[in-house]
């Protein structure tokens, strides 16, 4: 039933169908609706009662009725009316509650597919920048919809005549969660803020114990869950950034780079004599670890290539890391442009090597008869670009990600608009 | 601001969590995205002797031109 008339302090019967009105604001209701025979009239202090339209359909159940007390934001309100209505342009109906409240007048429950939005009058002017926004002290609003609505039905009291509302033209500026609503009438410009309010906030305002239909779709000034978490999580995200940026400082200080081991060599290759490409053998050197190991090559390949399988001797525990680069450099002209491909020089770098003596073994073999000479420099500790660099893509990743959700459910909200960006 | 990093606490842990394998890596100079290192093989006792290495690489598909 829509209406309960627990508290109401008075009531009186509908001229039409005699079925009891409760009256909650004597003083200022003096338009009522029937739920029973669906007649909307006035009713004056002392005048006759003026019927002024019989609504077509019936008012559905609704999820609030007439005289339910809750409290919104800390503060006692009560439905005293609702209203159904749609656009002129669309079918789609939304409910509108009217909320007697003891310290700021009357206020509005609305609420749409789900999505509910409590909404008071605005204080102070406001006017239309650009045609399409409006800003006030502490934001900037856009235009989301314009639009005449229709009244379907209406059952309880008000204290304006509700049939007006169809002569207004209606602009509704969001900056999710809040709205800025613009009514335009004979009587002049009103406006109305308004701010987003989930069914589990309204469930819990009136003691519901059934649950509030599911929003069904994106609300107009439904905050973006992505929206709401990404200032913590950006902020979060450059400090963490940061932090790693410092901490590969503190590395670069603590575990300074340090070249063990220098040195060329020449080397002769004779492809064509199978078994005959003699290894090289590096003379040792000590190393601290356990830390990262590079070990940098270069070689005077010139449209030719050297593979390099190379063995990393621990003199002491017998322990060989094995690991093979390729040197190969090409270059030329073709049509007239000049290009190049490879580079004269590559890098390995082994990761966690303990401590020990060491030496290098390395087993060139190349194309052709060629003499390279083959320069080798091991170095401890080397900065280890990769981890940086894969520890900032990772930071970035979940920012990226609630930009991209943010920008999607705002494309799916903005959908619904004619006035989308 | 505590409150609100509260809210993502999950996120909070996985950024520590990434924090700590970034110090780990940086003490223990290990590569979190690949390695060049092949394989690791023992020896015998005369084989890793300076100047008598074998041939133990593994030769790599290679392409050129």
């Amino acid at each position: 039933m829509p209406f309960n008339e627990s508290s109401a302090p008075t009531s009186f019967d509908c001229p039409v169908c005699s079925t009891s009105i409760p009256i909650f604001d004597p003083s200022e209701s003096c338009y009522f609706g029937c739920a029973h025979c669906q007649n909307y009239f006035y009713y004056g202090e002392t005048g006759p009662i003026d019927r002024k339209t019989t609504f077509s359909t019936r008012m559905e159940p609704t999820p609030l009725s007439v005289g339910s007390e809750g409290y919104l934001d800390g503060k006692w309100v009560r439905v005293t009316g609702i209203s159904r209505k749609r656009e002129e342009r669309y079918d789609d109906p939304w409910l509108e509650y009217v909320l007697e409240t003891k310290e700021s007048g009357y206020q509005m429950l609305s609420e749409f597919n789900g999505h509910w939005m409590l909404i008071r009058p605005a204080e102070g002017k406001y006017t239309e920048e650009k045609g399409k926004n409006v800003t006030d002290e502490d934001r900037e609003y856009k235009l989301f919809n314009r639009y005449n609505c229709r009244v379907l039905n209406a059952v309880g009291e008000f204290y304006w005549d509700l049939l007006e509302d169809s002569k207004l033209q209606i602009s509704e500026y969001i900056h999710p969660p809040y709205l800025l609503s613009r009514e335009v009438g004979l009587k002049g410009t009103e406006w109305y803020k308004a701010v987003y309010k989930t069914p589990q906030e309204i469930a819990t305002a009136f003691g519901l114990t059934n649950q509030l239909p599911k929003p069904l779709g994106i609300g107009a000034i439904q905050p973006s869950p992505a929206g709401q978490k990404r200032p913590t999580v950006a902020w979060l995200a450059t400090r963490l950034a940061l932090l790693i940026v410092v901490l590969q400082v503190f590395f670069y200080i603590l575990k300074p780079q340090k070249t063990l081991f220098d040195q060329s060599y020449s080397w002769n290759s004779d492809s064509t004599r199978p078994g005959w490409n003699q290894p090289i053998v590096t003379s040792s050197f000590a190393f601290d670890g356990p830390s990262a190991m590079a070990i940098r090559l270069s070689a005077n390949v010139d449209n030719n290539w050297v593979e390099l399988p190379i063995s990393l001797i621990n003199e002491t525990s017998g322990k060989s890391y094995e690991f093979t680069r390729t040197v190969e450099y090409y270059h030329g002209v073709d049509g007239g442009e000049s290009w190049e491909e490879g580079a004269q020089k590559d890098e390995a770098i082994l990761s966690r090597i303990p401590s020990g003596q060491y030496h290098l073994n390395l087993y060139p073999n190349s194309e052709g008869k060629n003499r390279f000479y083959v320069h080798v420099t091991v170095v401890q500790n080397p900065i280890l670009y990769s981890n940086l660099f894969l520890m900032l893509i990772l930071i970035a990743i979940y920012p990226i990600v609630l930009f991209i959700q943010q920008n999607v459910f705002e494309q799916k909200r903005w959908a619904d608009s004619d006035f989308g960006p | 601001m505590l409150e609100k990093l509260f809210k993502i606490k999950y996120i909070v842990l996985a950024g520590g969590l990434l924090t700590a394998g970034f110090v780990w890596a940086g003490m223990y100079g290990s590569r979190l995205l690949g390695d060049d290192l092949e394989s690791v093989e023992k020896m015998d006792n005369n084989s890793f002797q300076h100047g008598s290495g074998r041939r133990s690489g593994h030769r790599t598909g290679f392409y050129h031109k």
